[in-house]
């Protein structure tokens, strides 16, 4: 922050701050005079500048330039480079006579960094980054007070606009809040920094007392404002929704470090069916007279002398396709007319798919007699478990 | 012995009767929810609230898991009375195995924008790698409290096949969670893993203002046993 | 929001708890709450539901209606059967309270039901027998090493027994029941 008292000629400073400034933003220039209107161009940016950083004090030629944006068009490639020179983001070399080579600036990449960040969590982090680098400020011996007092007044005026943007979210609508807010809203991490900054300028600065009761009164509001999210949220409808709320890093962080008891205590007062599978008399009797028996399966029973129209054996891998097929179903059906799925299927899974697959393709087969029915209810789902396959019916149809 | 149903019943001739049971069964002991078109008894608003009376006299009421399909659960007050017997609960183990399978099939995918509806149920699965590796669970109990979970329907088993990994997810117990439930699930789910999210604190200050007085405001109440 | 504010009636909490603990016992002589089933062996009685107009879970099959899914169901139903075949001595009378059989025995009965590997069968049916046990459709003593039938077949109706007494009296015969020398 500039020192209160001008101390160089004031000129030369508002020079050297808009000359940071446009460094700052020339990767989200449309051009010198306005921001980027397509999220690709700042892409391109950013795709130079990763370029430059690689290359080295040797910087880029022209077309190593347009080689690293050879996936942009030509015009938007010329258009960017114009104004990212224009704004002094990137600087023309010249390490021998008729050797143009660039350069890039190194706050650029800082703005961008910072402007990537932003967008990631809507300014969190850098409230944390703020908060923190305050805090040191204020332990510096050689902090003034105006400049402690322009700190302060920094935070006080990005609560309150923190607060403005929550308040308006928590009128709308609960799809866009619950979308915004965690971007906005204040952990008490941040709430307990901000109070423990307020409250060191106090100590070290007595005479500051307006501005920190200011600060105090944003960060309140700010607290406030948060609260009145939350509670909104999680008034609101919906039963897993607000789980989006917190971020997927906080979940498997959660998730892998928690102890056996903190994981346990989610489910403590939840009650839940005790298994009770049903075992009808019937079933039983089904289940040992179609299960696999001790004594060697029947010999194959006769095929249904169903026709085999058009099958020649010089189809060669289509009949003997079809064949294997007919094989495999009649395996599974030893002579019966219809078998259940769910015991077909009763074996290891890999053997179990490959059947699975086998009976769907024999009931799709339009020269072969067999169906395969699934009761409604459950879809069947030949990637799944046998767990979940729902009752379904091998049978052969009339022929 | 009375039978604790024939006051309800008696009322109705054969067929509304029958209609009346089956809907019950269906609902008591269906693994999904089961549609009002198959089952007249959910389908008739007045048969439907004979059945919420039978339902009620074992604890339990009618949950309307989807639009026109029904399952049953317990009622959250009889929920509440019996989680406080510890017998009731299930045991540590397989609540944090269960709790796990909740973070990684439903919160997870939840905050990463790939689930749509508002469901404990869920098509992504935890990878078991997942559980025994990346977890602090011992791995000695791990393996026999899945195999309970399964046996109790409160996690399904995906088998590996094509580009999936394989895994768990939440099992068709989930179905029965009435909505006073789910939301107290997603609520201890956020108090656990983000105590300190503005979102933790609201939930511990509606849940301080709802027990100090004695009258409970929810807007969600069903019917009372 | 303390349970007891919602006056829970105490017979209902019985029957809810009743469901979510399976199939609770406690002794004989103690009360039975109304509108469960009672099953008792004479020293202890089992809690189990009382459906309306005795309709099963067996309905839902009419329906078209997926139960619950159990992993291999038709391996759970055949060690059940082994089971039966050897503690429901008496099939004429309800299977419901048996005698104690030899787990052993009970291994031996399947393993000759079934095909392959018997020391793999035996394996597979004593994780069987531990969850027919689980969810009382036998009570498995394992340190005596003897089964006998659970509470829950005192559910079946008289009327749906007959193609399983028919059944149990053509499956093998355990051998004969001597004191085996080793437990599995």
């Amino acid at each position: 922050m500039p020192d209160d008292a001008p101390s160089l000629d004031d000129a030369l400073v508002g020079e050297a701050v808009l000359g940071v400034y446009r460094q700052m933003f020339a990767a989200l220039a449309r051009d010198s005079g306005a921001v980027v209107d397509d999220p690709e161009l700042v892409d391109v940016a950013e795709t130079l500048l990763a370029a430059f950083a690689d290359a080295g004090e040797d910087g880029l030629s022209r077309e190593q330039m347009r080689y690293v944006c050879r996936r942009y068009p030509t015009e938007t490639f010329e258009n960017r480079l114009r104004v990212l020179k224009g704004l002094g983001a990137v600087r023309e070399v010249f390490p021998k006579p008729n050797q143009l080579r660039y350069r890039a600036s190194f706050t650029s990449v800082v703005g961008l960094m910072f402007v990537r960040r932003m967008m990631l969590d809507g300014g969190q982090s850098e409230m944390h980054r703020l908060l923190a680098l305050e805090q040191l400020n204020v332990a510096d011996p050689r902090m003034t007070p105006a400049q402690a007092r322009d700190g302060a007044d920094g935070l006080a005026r990005a609560f309150r606009l923190w607060s403005v943007e929550l308040l308006t979210l928590t009128n709308g609508t609960i799809e866009e809040l619950r979308e915004q807010a965690p971007k906005l809203w204040g952990t008490e991490e941040i709430m307990q920094r901000a109070e423990r900054l307020h409250g060191a300028i106090l100590r070290r600065w007595p005479q500051l007392d307006r501005t920190c009761t200011d600060l105090r009164a944003a960060i309140y509001a700010y607290g406030d404002a948060s609260r009145r999210a939350a509670a909104r949220l999680s008034d609101s409808a919906g039963t897993t929704r607000n789980l989006t709320l917190l971020p997927p890093e906080t979940w498997r962080t959660f998730a892998r470090t928690a102890s056996r008891d903190e994981l346990a205590a989610v489910l403590d007062a939840f009650v839940f069916d005790a298994p009770a599978p049903w075992h009808e008399p019937s079933a039983i009797v089904t289940a040992v007279e179609d299960g696999p028996k001790a004594t060697p399966p029947r010999p194959a029973p006769p095929r249904p002398a169903t026709p085999d129209p058009g099958l020649s054996a010089d189809t060669g891998g289509d009949a003997a396709a079809t064949e294997r097929l007919r094989e495999v179903a009649e395996q599974v059906l030893r002579g019966r007319d219809r078998v259940a799925v769910e015991d077909v299927l009763d074996q290891d899974w890999t053997t179990a798919r490959r059947v699975l697959a086998d009976l769907t393709s024999a009931h799709a087969h339009p020269e072969l007699p067999y169906r395969l029915t699934w009761s409604d209810g459950m879809a069947a789902r030949p990637q799944g478990s046998p767990t979940w396959v729902s009752p379904g019916v091998f049978e052969r149809t009339a022929p | 012995m009375t039978d604790l149903y024939e006051p309800l019943l008696r009322p109705y001739d054969e067929k509304r009767r029958a209609e009346l049971v089956a809907a019950f069964t269906a609902v008591e002991h269906a693994a999904e929810p089961v549609a009002e078109l198959r089952y007249p008894a959910l389908r008739e608003p007045a048969l439907r609230r004979v059945l919420g009376e039978m339902l009620a006299l074992q604890g339990r009421v009618l949950i309307r898991a989807r639009p026109k399909e029904w399952t049953s659960g317990y009622h959250d007050d009889v929920a509440a009375a019996l989680a406080a017997d510890p017998a009731c609960v299930p045991p540590a183990e397989e609540r944090a195995v269960l709790a796990l399978v909740l973070i990684h099939s439903v919160a997870i995918p939840r905050a990463s924008g790939l689930l749509d509806d508002d469901s404990w149920l869920s098509p992504h699965p935890t990878p078991l790698e997942e559980l025994r590796r990346r977890s602090q669970l011992p791995i000695g109990e791990l393996e026999a409290a899945l195999r309970r979970l399964r046996n109790a329907g409160l996690v399904g088993q995906v088998k590996a096949g094509g580009d999936d990994a394989g895994g768990y997810v939440p099992g068709p117990q989930f179905h029965r969670l009435t909505a006073g439930a789910r939301r107290r699930l997603q609520e201890e789910l956020i108090l656990a893993a983000g105590p300190d999210s503005p979102l933790a604190a609201a939930i511990r200050a509606r849940r301080r203002g709802r027990t100090a007085p004695p009258a409970d405001p929810s807007r969600d109440r069903e019917r009372t046993p | 929001m303390t349970p007891d504010e919602h006056h829970v009636d105490p017979q209902v909490l019985a029957r809810a708890r009743a469901r979510v603990l399976g199939a609770p016992s406690q002794p004989a002589a103690d009360p039975v709450p109304p509108g469960l089933t009672a099953a008792s062996d004479g020293d202890r009685v089992w809690l189990l539901p009382a459906w309306p107009d005795g309709a099963t879970p067996a309905l839902l099959e009419e329906y078209d209606t997926a139960p619950m899914p159990l992993d291999r169901a038709g391996q759970a139903r055949r060690v059940l059967a082994a089971a039966l075949r050897c503690c429901w001595t008496r099939p004429d009378d309800a299977p419901w309270p048996s005698g104690d059989a030899q787990v052993t025995d009970v291994l031996e009965v399947y393993a000759g039901m079934s095909r392959g590997d018997a020391d793999l069968a035996r394996r597979w049916a004593t994780g069987e027998l531990r969850r027919l046990a689980d969810t009382g459709w036998l009570l498995v003593d394992e340190t005596a090493g003897t089964v006998r039938t659970g509470p829950r077949t005192a559910l079946w109706h008289e009327d749906t027994l007959a193609s399983l007494r028919d059944l149990l009296r053509r499956l093998p015969a355990p051998p004969a029941s001597r004191p085996e020398a080793a437990a599995p």
